[in-house]
């Protein structure tokens, strides 16, 4: 007797029907769901953290201001010698770290790595970026980093980064990379870029942005800081989502994007 | 089935292998809603276990599976659903014939639940259509013994079957 037959065929007993295909589609969904509570408990607490922590934040900017030097520190530009002008016409000012937004107490933590000559990079900025800053950023799930990587067959993108970056110092670097973006099919032919961040910055704050453009290193260094970031990261295309360490894509959709953040915060 | 950390898309991986987690532990606990409802799970589980990303990320993820169905067979709870839950095939000629068929499934599930983890996974893995390779990747063995140490289970499974059941009907 053949033992090996004698067993295969009573655990052939076993198997499933052919016809049987479990729907992974909604054995996923119902997996989300399952750890959902966790995800909002996580979520509820992360959002008072934050708001605990902007709280304190704010008392210890209104103990440490003078209100004689400046009644409103987002309209005002220190001078040289620590003295405090009067109020700018343009309601912004010096904003060092304009490219992150979120809370630092967000669950997850994601690096967007773009080139603003990259066509991609256009489409993913102006329609998934507006769903994945409503939903993950201002609710304070997410905590965003800008980083720029202008690819080298990309003449202007380098330029464009520069400009994007001087204007952010200003309080415009929304403004400016929307602009570059929609407009990127315009100066990515004749390297204009100047006319196009012209159209969304104020004269007064245009002429600083392009001495900046043309004078500071450190605008220089910064895309370089990214650049290395990037190639210690093994990145090498545009545009590319990192979230807590990990790439997200290649297919970078809005639902994609989404399932992946979900899955990341109930990881914590 | 290899993983990286770091470019691990979860849901890719997920829909990608659901399928056939799901049908290896409805081999073992015969409820096909329960069998989802763990291979879902056994995959959540390998997404929460960094240690088990990389190379033998598959051989971890087929591993765990199994260990789950038996350990649910052996809890016993539900034993007794299984087969009225299990979806049986579309085509069944007699209810006698269809009778017979899931005691005999039954006992065969009790077997592999009476067997020591290591024969019964090495069993229920084959028979899921895991190569020998495979089976030594997922279970930690040495490529060279899978062979001996499948018979071995083989025997195992008979002498325990034969012992429980006689030769009453399967034991020719």
């Amino acid at each position: 007797m053949d033992v090996n037959r004698w067993v295969d065929e009573r655990l052939s007993s076993l198997d499933p029907p052919d016809d049987w295909r479990p729907d992974s589609s909604a054995a996923f969904a119902r997996l989300r769901r399952r750890h959902a509570p966790a995800r909002r408990r996580w979520w509820l607490w992360a959002s008072l953290s934050a708001a605990a922590a902007a709280a304190a934040g704010c008392a210890v900017l209104l103990l440490v201001s003078t209100p004689s030097a400046c009644a409103n520190p987002l309209g005002c530009r220190p001078l040289p010698g620590g003295v405090v002008s009067a109020p700018l016409v343009t309601a912004r000012g010096p904003h060092t770290n304009f490219k992150e937004s979120g809370s630092p107490a967000a669950p997850v933590t994601c690096e967007l790595y773009t080139d603003y000559e990259c066509s991609h990079c256009a489409a993913f900025y102006l329609q998934t970026m507006p769903q994945l800053s409503a939903r993950y950023v201002d609710s304070g799930k997410v905590r965003l980093i800008h980083r720029d990587l202008p690819l080298a067959n990309h003449r202007y993108a380098r330029l464009a980064a520069l400009y994007a970056d001087a204007a952010g110092e200003a309080g415009y670097y929304r403004d400016v990379a929307e602009r570059l973006y929609r407009t990127e099919v315009v100066w990515s032919t004749d390297g204009d870029i100047d006319v196009q961040v012209a159209k969304v910055v104020p004269a007064a704050v245009m002429e600083k942005v392009r001495s900046q453009v043309r004078d500071d290193s450190s605008l220089e260094n910064s895309v370089k800081a990214d650049e290395a970031e990037a190639r210690r990261k093994h990145i090498d295309r545009t545009p590319t989502l990192l979230c807590n360490g990990r790439t997200i894509g290649p297919d970078l959709s809005f639902p994609r994007i989404e399932a992946q953040i979900d899955l990341l915060a109930m990881e914590r | 089935m290899e993983i990286h950390a770091d470019s691990f898309d979860f849901e890719a991986f997920f829909h990608a292998h659901y399928e056939r987690i799901a049908r290896v532990i409805a081999r073992v606990v015969g409820d096909h809603s329960r069998a989802q409802d763990l291979a879902a799970e056994a995959l959540w589980k390998l997404w929460r276990t960094p240690r088990a990303h990389g190379e033998n990320a598959g051989g971890w993820l087929y591993r765990t599976a199994v260990r789950m169905g038996l350990n649910e067979l052996r809890s016993g709870r539900r034993r007794l659903q299984y087969e009225s839950l299990a979806g049986e095939p579309p085509r069944l000629p007699t209810p006698e014939e269809a009778h017979a068929a899931a005691e005999e499934r039954a006992q065969v599930r009790q077997i592999l639940a009476a067997l020591p983890d290591r024969q019964a996974e090495l069993l229920i893995l084959r028979s899921s259509g895991l190569t020998y390779d495979e089976l030594a990747a997922a279970l930690g063995l040495n490529p060279a013994s899978v062979g001996t140490l499948a018979a071995r289970a083989r025997q195992a499974f008979r002498k325990e079957y034969l012992k429980q059941y006689g030769t009453r009907r399967n034991g020719r």
